[in-house]
């Protein structure tokens, strides 16, 4: 699926450090893309197998932690890509790209891309998406 | 828990300054910087707070005693970033930079929310930031 988008009924989890994260819900600078991280880097969490499953998230940060450090405070952001795409459609008739770009020791990478990618309007629109049923433990154990 | 006193004990001594400043008027706002000074070093990937930023927001918050307590963190680049839900939806964002000036981003979710409230997606002064914010803070939870 190499550049593929991916179908509206997957998802993606973007990891919010524990300096992102207010009351268990992440701030929008969260999903600003960082200098290194332009388009939005996040993980395609299909990859790992079905999302209900608890496999699933343990591979996931397996795999991310071996990327990032992961804190126990840390969250997990994760949001179903149609509704991403619904969300970006009510607000702009610019196109979001959520695609999967698989890195050479980070098969589960994918990028969000178009729509104002690098302004703020992106973040908000991801932000205004996120419960707290949509935060996920970075870390079921380790550091805080 | 561990309260900010207790944290600001390892701390540089502005940044001790900032947190005694801090617990006068705002006690919430001092716990989370606490909290954060706390995480510093605790990420390779991220940069230590940046303490000319966390100064900037202490003085803006100072100077503004009506702003309610805002959500507070730390960019992966050590600024300081503080942000107010907005009454209906939209947010009011606040990064504050090395050199002094804030990047501000202002915007209503629904454009019929916004009535008076221009979108603001800007780098300003902090006296420049004050002025803009102002239609906004109108639209900000009492404190």
């Amino acid at each position: 699926m190499t550049g593929d988008d991916l179908p509206d009924s997957d998802h993606i989890a973007r990891y919010c450090s524990p300096r992102m994260v207010v009351d268990g819900l992440p701030l929008l600078e969260a999903f600003v893309p960082q200098p290194l991280d332009v388009p939005l880097s996040v993980v395609w969490v299909e990859h790992f197998g079905d999302i209900r499953s608890i496999r699933t998230f343990d591979d996931l940060r397996r795999s991310v932690g071996t990327h990032l450090s992961l804190r126990r405070n840390g969250r997990f952001a994760v949001l179903n890509i149609g509704r991403i795409r619904n969300a970006v459609a009510t607000d702009s008739d610019q196109p979001v790209y959520i695609r999967h770009a698989p890195l050479d020791d980070f098969p589960s990478h994918a990028e969000i891309s178009g729509f104002e990618h690098e302004s703020p309007r992106l973040s908000r629109a991801l932000q205004k998406l996120i419960g707290e049923r949509d935060m996920h433990p970075a870390l079921t154990d380790g550091p805080a | 828990m561990t309260t900010a006193a207790e944290h600001s004990s390892t701390f540089d001594p502005r940044v001790n300054a900032i947190i005694r400043e801090l617990e006068t008027r705002r006690s919430a706002v001092a716990e989370r910087v606490s909290y954060l000074l706390s995480l510093d070093g605790d990420d390779p990937d991220e940069t230590p707070i940046d303490i000319e930023s966390l100064h900037s927001l202490a003085e803006l918050l100072r100077r503004n005693q009506k702003l309610p307590d805002p959500r507070i963190g730390v960019k992966p680049d050590g600024l300081m970033q503080i942000e107010w839900f907005l009454n209906p939806d939209g947010i009011l964002a606040l990064t504050f930079l090395r050199d002094g000036l804030i990047r501000v981003y202002a915007a209503f979710d629904k454009p019929d929310s916004a009535a008076g409230c221009a979108p603001i997606n800007d780098t300003l002064s902090a006296a420049e930031t004050e002025a803009a914010i102002q239609p906004y803070v109108r639209r900000l939870p009492p404190r």
